[in-house]
């Protein structure tokens, strides 16, 4: 393709015409490029966010997470300790206790939670047909470990079991033999300790009748222990304490607002090109914006550090938006004045988006879907009849996955979208105050909540900073975790 | 920004370079291929797929003649190629053809220019193409002959048949008087 020189006036009139003319692409145009260029960028950063926020939620529920125990069964759960010798005989306690089910010694842990006890002692539960033999000692023992249990076996020689008589808050049970006496302590009512006063716990040679008595009355105390507690369990099950995780799920319809503010020095500086130096009002005069529905709905893992005080974080989905009042017009050029540091930047759009005359008043609409992680506190201050009042407060770091916006021109005359200038990550705060009551085994609330981005929509280059707020009301509900 | 940091950015696919490429030049490119294409949509369609191909080969362009020349070869045979794809070229043309076109299918315009390419657009798919790349892109006839893999005859004659029907289609709309000088020509009322 070269020049052509040799063109008639018919073809140099065609040819002059055609050069003039001009066409304006539809907005998918740009959007259909921009995918295909940019839209493997985006992937990486959901996929790293989504690893992120995975991680973040493993890794708390991983450290702090106070009972495993809730989400797995033992190893040994159901299953044999170690094959007993069953030629010895057994005890009318541990015989009932049994139900037949002889030749074993099986331990099991319990599946209440250590911290729902009432008692300091470690439910566990022994189930014996015999007695123990000196080789099974150091499996006991090992067990015992395992579980965690403390047995406080006191010797005779000390001056508490030496004593004639107890003390108030002690009782002595006879465990069934005839030989030995089971102090029981309690509280208000509740077992605290039990102590086995056995004068003879020296390890004797293996096979020796001393130390057949031992194990024997090793195992009756254990059982014994064991049945006490599960009885006391039983009968102090409705004051468990609750755990101190929570669930939580809410949802907030809202209303999204902004304000605008703009660098005055770089519009009124005449080296910034063609912009509007005559404007000295702020540029919220200059434009009309209405109100609309948002929402966001998430999910929250929350701790109770105190009884007033609980910590949370989870993840949640933000949908803003706000309209403004503009005029379709014919295609105009418009101009963004971008600060690039050293110098000043602009780009030129053509746009038929005016913000101030056309032939047709228009609403645009200006919409953000983001993915943010709070992360907060709940404070309550005050409880009346059975409600329980909060204040809360979160930040919220956010990330922006897609968004349809306008933005305004330089000179305050026309509107153009230019996404290659919104900003992906951003910051939030919110505060809160709401109502808390139970019903229907959950925890309910609603209240009022305000939300601010504080970080403008749109890159530090652009000289109008866009800050969202949202007014909403929250509603939510709350689930203890066992 | 000028035109070597557009170039940069685009290069090191920065959007807003981009994007600043885009809006300085996809008016003109899609009046190019809006004399192409069969429909705006379809002209849209080439534009998207001409600008892909330009921000995926710019780091190619070596500096040698205008960048917007560049561009717009590429658009041109983007455009070029979709016709092909669709096999639009091959038509038979009845020479009456634009005594058929009722002065009443005239679309309003106030531009003298945009009434001008919709009357090359009036064309059939075949002598627009001819007449686009001739008249309008500069191409010779057997740089078309190989565009449109043609005989060099078969543009020559397409050419000669479609610049004929273009004028009796701009005598009947009243946009140019017959067999007049181009400083006569007529500019119809805005």
């Amino acid at each position: 393709m070269k020049q052509r020189f040799d063109l008639d006036d018919f073809e140099s009139f065609l040819s002059e015409q055609a050069e003039q003319h001009r066409m304006y692409p539809s907005d998918r145009v740009w959007s259909g490029i921009r995918e295909s260029l940019h839209a493997n960028e985006k992937w990486p950063s959901l996929t790293f966010t989504a690893i992120l926020t995975t991680a973040l939620i493993a890794i708390t529920l991983t450290i702090f997470y106070p009972n495993r125990a809730l989400l797995e069964l033992p190893e040994n759960f159901g299953k044999s300790v170690t094959q007993m010798d069953t030629s010895s005989t057994e005890t009318a306690s541990v015989r009932e206790a049994n139900n037949g089910n002889a030749g074993k010694v099986s331990i099991y842990p319990s599946k209440v939670p250590v911290q729902h006890l009432q008692t300091p002692l470690q439910v566990i539960e022994i189930v014996l047909n015999t007695t123990f033999q000196p080789e099974n000692e150091k499996v006991l023992n090992d067990e015992i470990a395992k579980q965690d249990v403390e047995l406080d076996l006191v010797p005779a020689s000390t001056p508490e079991s030496e004593s004639t008589g107890l003390q108030d808050n002690v009782e002595a049970i006879n465990i069934g033999t005839g030989k030995e006496n089971l102090e029981v302590q309690k509280e208000d009512g509740l077992i605290t300790n039990l102590n086995y006063p056995s004068s003879h716990y020296s390890i004797d040679p293996p096979g020796s009748e001393q130390v057949k008595n031992n194990y024997e009355a090793l195992s009756q105390y254990a059982f014994i222990k064991s049945s006490l507690q599960y009885q006391n369990e039983a009968i102090n099950n409705k004051k468990v304490k609750p755990s101190r995780w929570s669930m939580q799920i809410y949802a907030t319809p809202s209303v999204s607002y902004r304000y605008l503010i703009e660098d005055k020095e770089k519009i009124t500086d005449p080296a910034s090109g063609p912009v509007a130096p005559h404007l000295t009002n702020s540029v919220n005069e200059f434009v009309r914006q209405q109100p609309k529905i948002g929402f966001e709905v998430g999910g929250a893992v929350l701790y109770k550090l105190a009884d007033n005080f609980r910590v949370k974080t989870g993840l949640q989905l933000n949908y803003r938006q706000y309209g403004i009042d503009a005029f379709a017009s014919s295609f105009q050029p418009a101009m963004l004045t971008l600060d690039r540091g050293n110098s000043l930047d602009s780009i030129v759009q053509y746009t038929n988006i005016s913000n101030q005359a056309g032939y047709k008043s228009i609403q645009l609409s200006n919409k953000y879907l983001q993915l943010a992680i709070p992360v907060g506190f709940d404070l309550r201050m005050a409880s009346m009849n059975k409600v329980d009042f909060y204040i809360s407060a979160a930040s919220q770091f956010t990330y922006q996955i897609a968004s349809s916006s306008y933005l305004l021109s330089s000179d305050f005359k026309n509107y153009m979208k230019q996404p290659d200038l919104n900003r992906k990550f951003n910051m939030n705060a919110a505060i809160e105050a709401f109502a808390s009551f139970e019903a229907g085994g959950v925890t309910w609330q609603a209240g009022p909540q305000i939300r601010y981005q504080l970080l403008p929509g749109t890159k530090n280059v652009y000289n109008i900073q866009e800050h969202l707020i949202d007014y909403g009301f929250k509603v939510g509900v709350v689930k203890n975790l066992k | 920004m000028n035109e070597d940091l557009i170039i940069d950015g685009c290069i090191h696919n920065n959007p807003v370079a981009q994007r600043e490429l885009y809006n300085r030049y996809s008016p003109k490119m899609l009046s190019v291929c809006y004399r192409f294409a069969p429909s705006r949509e379809d002209a849209e369609d080439m534009l998207q797929e001409g600008f892909i191909k330009v921000f995926t080969q710019v780091h190619t362009f070596q500096n040698k003649g205008a960048f917007e020349g560049w561009i717009r070869r590429i658009i041109v045979h983007t455009c070029i190629n979709v016709l092909k794809r669709n096999k639009k070229f091959n038509e038979n043309v009845d020479m009456d053809y634009a005594q058929h076109l009722s002065i009443r299918e005239t679309i309003p315009s106030i531009m003298q220019a945009k009434q001008v390419v919709d009357c090359i657009r009036l064309l059939p798919v075949g002598y627009r193409t001819v007449l686009n790349l001739y008249a309008l892109e500069g191409y010779s006839h057997r740089e078309i002959s190989e565009i449109m893999d043609i005989e060099e005859s078969t543009s020559r004659s397409q050419y000669t048949r479609a610049k004929a029907m273009l004028e009796q289609i701009l005598i009947k709309r009243r946009i140019i008087d017959k067999h007049v000088p181009k400083t006569e020509l007529v500019h119809t009322a805005i």
